[in-house]
């Protein structure tokens, strides 16, 4: 026996909701009704509802900003959304895809175009086992490193929070979308996945490298880059890809050019590689590592402060300067389970960022 | 109202549709043609204080949903007038919707006579 997929109908109309359910109903669904977006949300934190059918205009919360709000945050699994909606026009719908709906359903709808609308959704559903397998790869990657612990399920936070701040902003809401937001959340753990390359002798090593380690080190960019871009090369339509091949190959550059493996500068690094930048050098100044210790938040929130302009983008860093008490909270639920303490004489790398992040 | 006897309801339902977007399934489509007549007399009286209050968004709201409603019951005529009520008022204007208001009123009219409610199968029953 299979169990029922569960549907979340959100609508403040008792007839529409009604009719809604029953039709889902009869289709086979286990439905469950909320009135508003807000409410909605809320169950969604239970995690049981992967299909969202919703009324775009709603009191307390509308669709688009349900959508939002979904897409901002971390769910276990990917939420389908499909907007109900008496608009009709083309600014409409465009809204809605741009917030993160995954797709538009005009009222009064057929029950027939409703059923296989759904269908596609299942479908969908169902490839999320490929984000499964891509954390799983990166994980892969991380497991050679066990120094590390949980820098993959951080980064991915502090990804998200960056995106989320920048997509505010009036000059980013072409470039960051709900779809972006979701896709540098899926793709970022990928960003160290070229260290299956590096030999354990340099990855492995308690303590700093020598230039000549580290010009190994370095070549961990261009290791992941290049297996993405042949994968890439192969589905050119999938965008997560491609988004994953240009984390991989410029997570270290550098704002000012100084950076490696390409010398890129200013906006001609990508955006999800100037993001991934902060993340992970954040990440590794507030974490543990065999040959350091544990930096506070201030200190290294001062040390992102003092690179931007030169290390990294200015605008990533104002979005992180808004959003650090979010870091915060990340950092503390994220922290390592198994630290344990540090002997004081282990020496500290400073400022030395390239190297700590590598 | 048991879809069935209504003869009467030709002219404000379109029950050809309201059976199709209903699976076919006489039950369901009569349990939402009740809860729309039950539902949609007090919508129409919301919208009444909305406009003396000169509440424009309450109006907008309900306007909105009783367009959403009326289309789900394949009440044809009634989608129409709420359709247009809302379109003016959505163009920012109590005074120009007034008379779509008063329009929406008359066809509410039509659709209870329709309705009749001696022949009304409460949801409560």
């Amino acid at each position: 026996m299979t169990e029922q997929m569960r549907v979340l109908v959100v609508e403040d109309d008792c007839i529409s909701s009604e009719f809604l359910s029953s039709t889902l109903r009869c289709f086979g669904y286990a439905v469950t009704t909320a009135s508003n977006g807000r409410e909605a949300l809320e169950l969604l934190r239970t995690g049981q509802f992967r299909i969202v059918v919703s009324d775009w205009e709603m009191p307390e919360m509308n669709g688009d900003e349900l959508c939002r709000q979904v897409r901002g945050r971390k769910w276990t699994g990917y939420v389908y959304i499909m907007l109900v909606t008496l608009f009709d026009g083309i600014d409409h719908v465009v809204e809605g895809l741009r917030a993160g709906a995954d797709d538009f359903l005009s009222k009064p709808y057929h029950p027939e175009e409703l059923r296989v609308r759904l269908r596609t959704a299942e479908r969908i559903l169902s490839l999320e086992s490929r984000d499964v397998l891509l954390f799983a790869m990166a994980k892969l990657t991380e497991s050679r490193d066990n120094d590390t612990g949980l820098h993959l399920d951080r980064i991915r936070e502090y990804c998200r929070i960056l995106a989320q701040e920048l997509s505010n902003w009036p000059e980013y809401h072409e470039e960051i979308d709900g779809e972006y937001i979701q896709l540098l959340y899926l793709t970022s753990p990928l960003h160290d996945i070229g260290k299956v390359g590096i030999p354990d002798s340099v990855l492995l090593k308690p303590g700093p490298l020598t230039p000549e380690e580290f010009e190994i080190m370095k070549r961990h960019t261009t290791i992941g880059g290049e297996t993405l871009q042949a994968v890439t090369l192969a589905h050119p339509e999938a965008r997560y890809l491609s988004m994953a091949r240009d984390i991989a190959f410029t997570h270290h550059e550098r704002w000012d050019g100084s950076g490696y493996p390409f010398g890129l500068r200013g906006r001609d690094i990508p955006l999800c590689g100037r993001l991934t930048a902060l993340a992970d050098v954040y990440d590794a100044l507030t974490s543990r590592r065999i040959y350091k210790a544990k930096m506070g938040h201030e200190e290294a929130r001062q040390i992102i402060l003092d690179g931007s302009g030169s290390h990294f983008d200015p605008d990533v860093v104002e979005a992180f300067r808004r959003r650090e008490a979010e870091f915060i909270r990340v950092a503390g639920l994220l922290n390592e389970p198994s630290a344990t303490p540090l002997p004081v004489d282990v020496p500290l790398l400073g400022t030395a960022i390239p190297a700590l992040a590598n | 109202m048991k879809i069935a006897d209504a003869s009467s309801l030709t002219g404000v339902i379109d029950v050809n549709e309201l059976m199709t977007r209903c699976l076919n399934n006489l039950d369901f489509a009569e349990r939402m043609l009740n809860l729309f007549w039950n539902h949609c007399g007090a919508d129409l009286a919301e919208l009444d204080r909305a406009f003396d209050a000169d509440d424009i968004d309450t109006a907008r709201r309900v306007s909105h949903r009783f367009a959403g409603a009326s289309a789900n019951a394949a009440a044809t005529r009634l989608h129409v007038r709420a359709s247009q009520l809302r379109s003016e008022l959505r163009a920012g204007s109590m005074e120009a919707a007034r008379p779509c208001l008063h329009e929406l009123h008359q066809e509410w009219h039509r659709f209870a006579a329709a309705m009749s409610p001696e022949q009304l199968v409460s949801e409560t029953t």
